[in-house]
């Protein structure tokens, strides 16, 4: 390629970072919004899942409160 | 092809087509770049650099493809209002900035070597340096505009309009002096350059235009879950239903 070699390599070289810059910034942003929508169904989800049930609260016979001395 | 403007429906498509897609791109591409760079003989006016050919005309081709999908999809947007649409236009944008940008400074390149100089202001280079701009000014006059429906039919109208300058570069070099050289693939009596160089700069054109495929899939996924955690966000803090319907 003699003469032109370093041309050629500024062209490409050029065309690659830009091209993968391109794909890589893409890709992250797209990783990113579902990372997102996954987290905020995840938090709603959460949210709208019924309450369990009540543990009974034992009731409490206030003769056998108190001191035992 | 309209069913697919039903962002579930698409989701679904571009989520089984996008990895299909991206792999193509890179095989093609790699192929491309293996016999532009070693197999294909130097050209006899130009001698090795005319290399620089299977990166700058794809680049250049893909640009001028990107921009009049950006004006199509603006068209169906302001018309039919296809939900789609104008994500699809707002998406390709800043991929096609990025090709057209890929153009200029590789035809820069190229022309100093074979030129004499890396820039004049003849007609078919300052043409494609308004198609830059114009990109330029469509991405940003989405950022500008905060209400999204203002947004998209501003962007949509300067699309529009702008395709006029996609026939300016393409006849630019027939319509005035210029020192580009004419046409010598897309010409009405058939390319004048030899198959060993054709073959090359085709193979990386088709790979170029798949990847901008690729791209455009992956920006338009992302681009309809930023706007459904828009939605959601938004109903969460009790906006209007009609906001979020009409959500862009």
């Amino acid at each position: 390629m003699g003469k032109y070699l370093l041309y050629i390599s500024w062209a490409y070289g050029f065309a690659g970072v830009a091209l993968l810059s391109l794909v890589v910034i893409t890709w992250r942003d797209l990783a990113r919004q579902h990372r997102l929508l996954g987290e905020l169904e995840a938090k709603g989800l959460r949210r709208r899942r019924p309450a369990a049930p009540a543990a009974p609260i034992a009731s409490v016979d206030a003769s056998k409160v108190g001191s035992k001395s | 092809m309209f069913g697919l403007s039903n962002p579930l429906k698409f989701m679904k498509f571009s989520g089984v087509l996008l990895p299909w897609v991206s792999v193509g791109a890179a095989v093609i591409i790699g192929v491309g770049l293996y016999w532009g760079l070693f197999i294909s003989p130097p050209d006899y006016q130009q001698g090795e650099s005319v290399r620089i050919m299977y990166v700058h005309v794809p680049s250049v081709w893909t640009a001028m493809f990107a921009y009049m999908f950006i004006a199509v999809a603006s068209v169906v947007s302001l018309i039919w209002r296809h939900s789609l649409a104008d994500v699809a236009a707002k998406t390709a944008a800043p991929i096609g900035a990025v090709f057209t940008l890929i153009a200029l400074v590789s035809g820069s390149i190229w022309g100093k070597p074979m030129w004499g100089t890396w820039w004049v202001w003849d007609a078919r280079l300052t043409s494609f340096l308004v198609l830059f701009l114009i990109y330029l000014g469509y991405i940003a006059l989405w950022q500008m505009i905060e209400e999204p429906i203002r947004a998209g039919k501003a962007a949509a109208i300067l699309a529009i309009v702008g395709a006029i300058n996609i026939p300016i570069i393409k006849f630019s070099v027939d319509w005035w002096n210029t020192l580009h050289q004419p046409a010598s693939v897309m010409r009405l009596d058939g390319p004048a350059i030899h198959p060993s160089i054709l073959i090359p700069l085709l193979i990386m054109a088709v790979g170029f235009t798949v990847l901008f495929g690729a791209l455009q899939l992956a920006a338009m996924r992302a681009e309809i879950i930023r706007r459904r955690i828009r939605a959601i966000r938004l109903a969460q803090t009790g906006m209007e239903p009609d906001a979020l319907v009409q959500e862009r």
